[in-house]
C-alpha cells in the first residue's frame, strides 16, 4: 500500500450502506429511482476515471464497455436464465475481455488519435446494438425482468436500493485498495510522464492495457447493476449523449479523485432535477443553462469542484488525488 | 382503571368518526372531492420540443375548457406538468416523481414512442392508468398493456397503410420503392408498407433502411432511382426527409411522386423551405389524419380556442396531434361517473368509441386494443398548398387495408 489511508473513506463507505438501508423506509421511489441512477452512474465515472484521471488516457469506448455489461447480463437472464448474481460478473469480465482487445491497438496510440479509434469503437458498438435484431432486439429495445438474487426479487427501486448501495460500497472499497497499489503509482506515474515512468523501470504499455481492461470491468459492471432498476434498454441508452454526461461528471467535478467524481456524479446528475423546478417559461433554457455551467466549471475550475474545495480549504499536504487532472491539462504526453 | 376505559371508548369514537367522516380516505391517489389531478408530460426543452411543446399546451387547453363548463362530475381537472426531453430516462425519472411524489390519478404524456417505453413496465406495474400523448410508434400498444393506451391519431402501421392504399388505388403503381429508419418506427412502417403492397401484386423494388442521424442519402437515393420505381414511400423523420427530398429533385427524380409520412414533415412551411426548390414537390405527398387541413372552419376553430388561451403564441401544425388524446381522457373521466376509481377509468377508456370531427377516424379501444386511432388522410402538398386527396384508408388492425 502507498500513501496515507485514513479512517475517513472506511466512515463514507460505512454511512453508504446504513442509507442503503435506511432511505428506502423513508423516501418516495422518485428519489429512490434518482438514487439509484447516481450510484450506478458512480461506478461508471469511477471507471472511466481510472483511465483519464489516474493514467491520462483520453480514451472514449467507455459507454461501449457499459453497453456491453447491459446486453450481457440482460441476454444472460432474458435467454439463458443466468441469475444476476452470477450474470453481473460474467457481463463485466466478458466487457474485460472486449477491453482487452481494444486495449491491444488502442494503447499505442497517443492523444487525439486515441480519442478518435476509441470514440470510433463506441459508435460501432451502440450500431452492433441497433442492428443486431436478432439478439438485441435493436432499437425496439429490451424488456428486462426483475432480477432475483438468492429469492430477493428486485422488482422496484426500493429494492433495488440496498443491493445498489452494497455494490457500489465494494467497487470504492477496491477503487481506494487499487488506487493506492503498486498498479496505482504506476498509473500515475504513466499519466505524469510516460518517459520518466518507462524510464523508471515501469511497463508502460503492459500498466496502460491494464488500466484498460480494469476501467472496461467497472463499466461492465456498471451496466450489469443497470438491469437491477429498469426494465427496459436500447440502444439510446448507450450513445454519445450518455458519454458525454459521464465525461461532464469526472471533469467537473474532479478527475483523479475519488471524492471528486462522486461531488461530479451528485451535482451533474442531480442538475436536470433542480433545473426541471424552473419555472416553465424557463424549461427552454435549461440546456442554456446547463451548458454555462459548464464552460464556467471547465474555465475557473481546471481541476473541477473538489480541485476548488482543496486549494481552498484543505490542508497544504500534496495529495496524489488533487494532482491537476489529465481532462484539464490535455491528453498524456 | 375507569380513565383507561375512557381513553380506550374515545380512541374507538375517534376512529369511527374518522372512517364515517373521511369517504376519500379509500380513494385512487389523486383524487378527492373536487380534483382530478393530473401528470401531463412532454418534450418542453432539447431539440425535440417542437414535438411536444403545442400539443402539451393543447392538451392543457383542453382540460381548461372541461374544467370553464365546470369540471367533470363536480371535479376539476388539476394538471402537473413535467418535461420529459423525449429521452428514456427522463420519462422514467418524470413518472416516477409524477407517481409517488405528486401522487398524480393518471398519466398523460409522451411524444416518443422510444423513450416513453422504458417507463412502460413501471407503469403496469404500478397499476396507473396512462394515455399517451402524441407519442406514434407502434410498440407501446402493440402488444397492448393494460393500463396504457396511445395511438391517438395513428401508428407507423397506419401511416403506412395510407401512403401504400393511395399509391395502390389512386396512383395504380406496379413498382415501389420504401425508404425507412432502422428503429422501431422503420421497422413497424416498412412491415405493413410492404405487407400491403404485395397483396395488392406490386414488387418492392427497393426497400433502404437508413440510420435517423444520417447525413448524406446519396447512396440510397442513388439504388432508388437504378430500381425504376412507380412511388417513394417514405417513413423518414424531419431532417433525412428533407435531404430525401432535396436529393430526388437534384436528380430530376420528380415523375415518380414522393409520399412521405407525417412524421417527416410536423411543419409543412418550414419542410418546403428546407428543402429549398420547389420543383422537389411538384409531385409530392404526405400521410395526415386530421380533418384540419381539408376543413377550414375546424382549423379556425381549434386555432381560436388555442389563441385565446395562449395569446402570446401562434398554434404550429403539431398543436392539433395534442388534443385527440385529451378528448379521450375527458370523455372516459365522463362516462367513468362519479365514483370514479382507476380501474373505473380504464374500463371507460377500453369501452370508449367515439369519433372527435378532428379526426379521420373513429377512436376505438377494447379489451385486447390499445391503438386508438386506425385511419388516415393523404394531402397533395406543392410547397405553399395543402390538398386533402380522396379516400379514407383504414388499417385493419393485422396485415392490410
Amino acid at each position: 500500500m502507498y500513501g496515507e489511508l485514513t479512517v475517513r473513506p472506511f466512515v463514507g463507505v460505512l454511512i453508504l450502506l446504513a442509507l442503503g438501508f435506511v432511505l428506502p423506509l423513508l423516501l418516495p421511489e422518485y428519489f429512490l429511482y434518482l438514487g439509484n441512477t447516481l450510484m450506478m452512474y458512480a461506478i461508471l465515472a469511477l471507471g472511466l476515471d481510472l483511465l483519464l484521471g489516474w493514467s491520462g488516457q483520453f480514451a472514449f469506448a467507455h459507454i461501449a464497455f457499459f453497453g456491453i455489461g447491459i446486453y450481457t447480463s440482460a441476454l444472460l437472464q432474458l435467454r439463458l436464465g443466468v441469475p444476476f448474481i452470477v450474470g453481473v460478473p460474467i457481463a463485466a469480465a466478458f466487457a474485460g475481455l472486449v477491453g482487452l482487445l481494444i486495449a491491444i491497438p488502442a494503447t499505442r496510440l497517443r492523444t487525439v488519435y486515441l480519442a478518435l479509434a476509441t470514440y470510433a469503437f463506441a459508435e460501432c458498438a451502440q450500431w452492433i446494438f441497433r442492428a443486431w435484431d436478432s439478439v438485441t432486439k435493436g432499437s425496439d429495445g429490451l424488456r428486462i425482468s426483475a432480477p432475483d438474487i438468492f429469492g430477493y426479487v428486485v422488482g422496484t427501486d426500493r429494492r433495488a436500493f440496498p443491493v445498489m448501495a452494497i455494490i457500489l460500497a465494494l467497487v470504492l472499497l477496491s477503487f481506494l485498495y487499487l488506487t493506492r497499489s503498486k498498479l496505482g503509482r504506476e498509473l500515475c506515474a504513466i499519466r505524469d510522464s510516460e518517459h520518466v515512468a518507462s524510464a523508471s523501470g515501469i511497463d508502460v504499455k503492459r500498466t496502460k492495457v491494464i488500466a484498460f481492461v480494469l476501467s472496461a470491468v467497472f463499466a461492465g459492471l456498471a451496466g450489469g447493476t443497470y438491469t437491477l432498476f429498469q426494465s427496459f434498454v436500447n440502444p439510446d441508452s448507450v450513445g454519445l449523449a450518455q458519454l458525454i454526461l459521464v465525461l461532464t461528471m469526472v471533469v467537473v467535478g474532479g478527475s483523479g479523485s475519488i471524492a471528486g467524481v462522486l461531488i461530479g456524479v451528485v451535482l451533474i446528475g442531480l442538475l436536470p432535477e433542480f433545473l426541471r423546478a424552473a419555472p416553465r417559461g424557463l424549461l427552454v433554457w435549461q440546456e442554456f443553462f446547463y451548458g454555462l455551467i459548464l464552460v464556467l466549471a471547465t474555465m475557473f475550475m481546471p481541476r473541477g469542484l473538489w480541485g476548488l474545495w482543496q486549494s481552498l480549504f484543505a490542508r497544504a499536504k500534496p495529495q496524489p488525488a488533487a494532482s491537476p487532472a489529465a481532462g484539464a491539462r490535455g491528453p498524456a504526453a | 382503571m375507569d380513565w383507561l376505559k375512557g381513553v380506550k371508548a374515545s380512541l374507538i369514537g375517534a376512529a369511527a368518526a374518522l372512517a364515517i367522516a373521511s369517504p376519500g380516505v379509500a380513494a385512487d391517489p389523486g383524487l378527492t372531492d373536487t380534483e382530478i389531478t393530473i401528470g401531463l408530460f412532454g418534450p418542453l426543452s432539447g431539440p425535440l420540443v417542437g414535438f411536444g411543446l403545442d400539443p402539451v399546451n393543447a392538451a392543457r387547453m383542453w382540460y381548461q375548457e372541461a374544467n370553464k363548463k365546470g369540471g367533470i362530475h363536480g371535479r376539476k381537472i388539476k394538471l402537473v406538468i413535467e418535461d420529459d426531453k423525449c429521452t428514456a430516462n427522463d420519462v422514467v425519472t418524470v413518472v416516477k416523481k409524477l407517481v409517488t411524489v405528486d401522487n398524480v390519478f393518471m398519466l398523460h404524456g409522451g411524444s416518443c414512442t422510444a423513450a416513453l417505453t422504458a417507463a412502460q413496465e413501471y407503469i403496469n406495474r404500478e397499476k396507473v392508468p396512462y394515455s399517451m400523448l402524441n407519442a406514434a410508434g407502434d410498440n407501446a400498444v402493440i402488444p397492448p398493456l393494460k393500463y396504457t393506451f396511445g395511438a391517438f391519431h395513428g401508428t407507423q402501421r397506419v401511416y403506412a397503410a395510407a401512403l401504400a392504399g393511395y399509391a395502390i388505388k389512386e396512383l395504380k403503381v406496379k413498382r415501389a420503392a420504401i425508404i425507412v429508419h432502422d428503429d422501431d418506427y422503420g421497422n413497424a412502417n416498412l412491415a405493413t408498407t410492404r405487407a400491403i403492397l404485395e397483396a395488392a401484386k406490386v414488387e418492392v423494388v427497393a426497400a433502404e433502411r437508413i440510420p435517423a442521424n444520417i447525413t448524406d442519402v446519396t447512396a440510397p437515393l442513388l439504388k432508388i432511382r437504378a430500381a425504376r420505381p412507380d412511388v417513394i414511400l417514405s417513413g423518414a423523420y424531419p431532417a433525412p426527409a428533407v435531404l430525401i427530398a432535396q436529393k430526388y429533385g437534384e436528380y430530376g427524380m420528380t415523375s415518380i411522386p414522393l409520399m412521405q409520412a407525417v412524421q417527416g414533415i410536423p411543419t409543412p412551411a418550414v419542410f418546403a423551405r428546407n428543402v429549398g426548390n420547389p420543383a422537389a414537390l411538384t409531385n409530392f405527398y404526405h400521410g395526415w389524419s386530421f380533418t384540419d387541413v381539408g376543413d377550414e372552419a375546424i382549423k379556425k376553430k381549434y386555432a381560436d380556442i388555442y389563441k385565446s388561451h395562449y395569446p402570446d403564441r401562434e398554434a404550429g401544425p403539431f398543436m392539433i396531434t395534442g388534443l385527440p388524446s385529451a378528448m379521450a381522457v375527458v370523455e372516459a373521466l365522463e362516462k367513468a361517473g362519479r365514483n370514479l376509481t382507476r380501474e373505473s377509468f380504464v374500463a371507460a377508456m377500453e369501452s370508449l368509441d367515439f369519433k372527435p370531427e378532428i379526426l379521420a377516424g373513429p377512436l376505438q379501444f377494447g379489451k385486447d386494443r390499445r391503438d386508438g386511432m386506425r385511419s388516415g388522410f393523404v394531402v397533395k402538398y406543392d410547397g405553399k398548398t395543402q390538398k386533402m386527396m380522396p379516400g379514407v384508408y383504414t388499417w385493419n388492425g393485422k396485415d392490410g387495408l
